[in-house]
C-alpha cells in the first residue's frame, strides 16, 4: 500500500499526473474517511476532499521528498475535517443551521439510515482525538504508526484512546452489540 | 508481517466483530460514474481558480507595495497635513524680538504686542522679571 513517490529529478508534467493519478486511486478512500469524521455529512465529505486535494496540489511543489504522499494527503484531510466541524458548530451557534443531525441525503440508502445516524451520534461523543484515532484505526484499517503519524501524535497515545474510544462505543452502542450477538 | 501485526491494536474477538459491524453499517455509497466525473471537473476548476487568484493577487499585492513603499518615500510638508497648525509665532518665554521690524525702522510697541502678545511689547528684558528677581540678579551680578 506504501506509495512512495520520488520526487527530485521529476518534472512539473509528470508530478502532476502521478498527483492526479494518486487522487484517483484514493478517491474513495479519503471520501469514505472524511465522511465517517463528518458524521455522515456527505455533501460535507465531497467538499473536505476536494479542498484537501486543492491543498496538496498547491503544496506539491514543495513537497519533501522523504515524506510519503499518502501520510502528506491524509494528514491534510484530517485537519481539514476537523477545520470543517469546527466551522459547522460555529454557524450551528450562530443558529445559520438549525440541523443538529446532518440530513441523509441518500434518497433510497442501502443499509439502515437510523443505525448510521446512532453510530454518527456515538462518534460525535468522542474527544476529537478518540474519534480520529477510531475511525482512521478500527474503521479504516491504519496502522497504529500510520495513524500517529497523521494525527500528529505518539503511538502510546493513539493506543489509549483507541482503547477509551472502543470503551465508550461499546456502552453507547450496547444494544447493538447485544443484538449481534444474539443473531449469531 | 510480525512487524505489521505488532501495529495493530491489541482487541480481543469481541471487540474485533463490534467493530466489524460499525465499519460494515457505518459507510457512504460509494461514488457512481456522474458523480465521479462531476467531481473531477469541479476539482480541476479549484485548481484552476486557484492559481488565477494566485495571479491576480499577488498583481495586487505588488501595487500595494509599491504605493505604500512611494508614500513613504515622497516628502510630505507638514504644513500640507490637515490640522497641522500654521507656523507657530516665537515663544512668549523666548528671547525678547529685537525691535527692529523685518521692514526696516523703529517698532512701535503696539506692534509688538500685535506680533507676539503683550509681554513682547517691553523692550527691556530685565524689565520683565518679578522685583524679588530683580535684586537677586542684581546681587549676582554685582558681586
Amino acid at each position: 500500500m506504501e506509495e512512495a513517490i520520488a520526487l527530485e529529478g521529476v518534472d512539473a508534467s509528470e508530478l502532476e499526473a502521478r498527483f492526479e493519478a494518486f487522487v484517483v486511486s484514493h478517491r474513495e478512500r479519503a471520501r469514505r474517511l472524511a465522511w465517517r469524521l463528518l458524521g455522515g455529512d456527505e455533501a460535507a465529505a465531497d467538499d473536505v476532499v476536494q479542498d484537501a486535494c486543492v491543498r496538496a496540489h498547491r503544496a506539491l511543489a514543495g513537497f519533501r521528498g522523504e515524506a510519503r504522499l499518502e501520510t502528506w494527503f491524509y494528514r491534510i484531510l484530517v485537519r481539514q475535517a476537523h477545520s470543517h466541524r469546527r466551522w459547522r458548530a460555529v454557524r450551528e451557534l450562530w443558529g445559520a443551521s438549525s440541523e443538529r443531525e446532518p440530513a441523509d441525503p441518500q434518497p433510497a440508502p442501502a443499509g439502515d439510515p437510523a443505525l448510521r445516524r446512532r453510530i454518527a451520534a456515538a462518534l460525535e461523543g468522542l474527544t476529537r482525538a478518540q474519534r480520529e484515532a477510531f475511525v482512521l484505526v478500527h474503521l479504516e484499517g491504519f496502522t497504529v504508526r500510520e495513524t500517529a503519524a497523521l494525527v500528529g501524535r505518539a503511538e502510546g497515545t493513539v493506543k489509549t484512546h483507541l482503547h477509551r474510544a472502543l470503551q465508550r462505543l461499546r456502552s453507547e452502542l450496547a444494544d447493538l452489540d447485544e443484538k449481534r450477538r444474539s443473531e449469531t | 508481517m510480525t512487524r505489521a501485526r505488532d501495529q495493530r491494536p491489541e482487541t480481543t474477538s469481541d471487540d474485533a466483530r463490534f467493530v466489524e459491524v460499525l465499519r460494515d453499517a457505518y459507510a457512504p455509497e460509494p461514488l457512481g460514474p456522474a458523480r465521479r466525473a462531476a467531481l473531477d471537473a469541479e476539482l480541476r476548476e479549484r485548481i484552476a481558480r486557484r492559481a488565477r487568484c494566485w495571479r491576480v493577487g499577488g498583481a495586487a499585492a505588488a501595487v500595494a507595495a509599491t504605493a505604500a513603499m512611494a508614500w513613504w518615500l515622497l516628502p510630505v510638508s507638514p504644513t500640507a497635513l490637515p490640522g497641522s497648525a500654521p507656523a507657530a509665532a516665537p515663544q512668549r518665554a523666548e528671547a525678547t524680538p529685537a525691535p527692529e521690524s523685518p521692514a526696516g525702522g523703529d517698532v512701535e510697541a503696539w506692534e509688538l504686542e500685535l506680533l507676539y502678545g503683550s509681554d513682547a511689547a517691553q523692550p527691556d528684558g530685565e524689565a520683565e522679571l518679578p522685583e524679588e528677581y530683580l535684586a537677586i540678579a542684581s546681587m549676582l551680578l554685582d558681586g
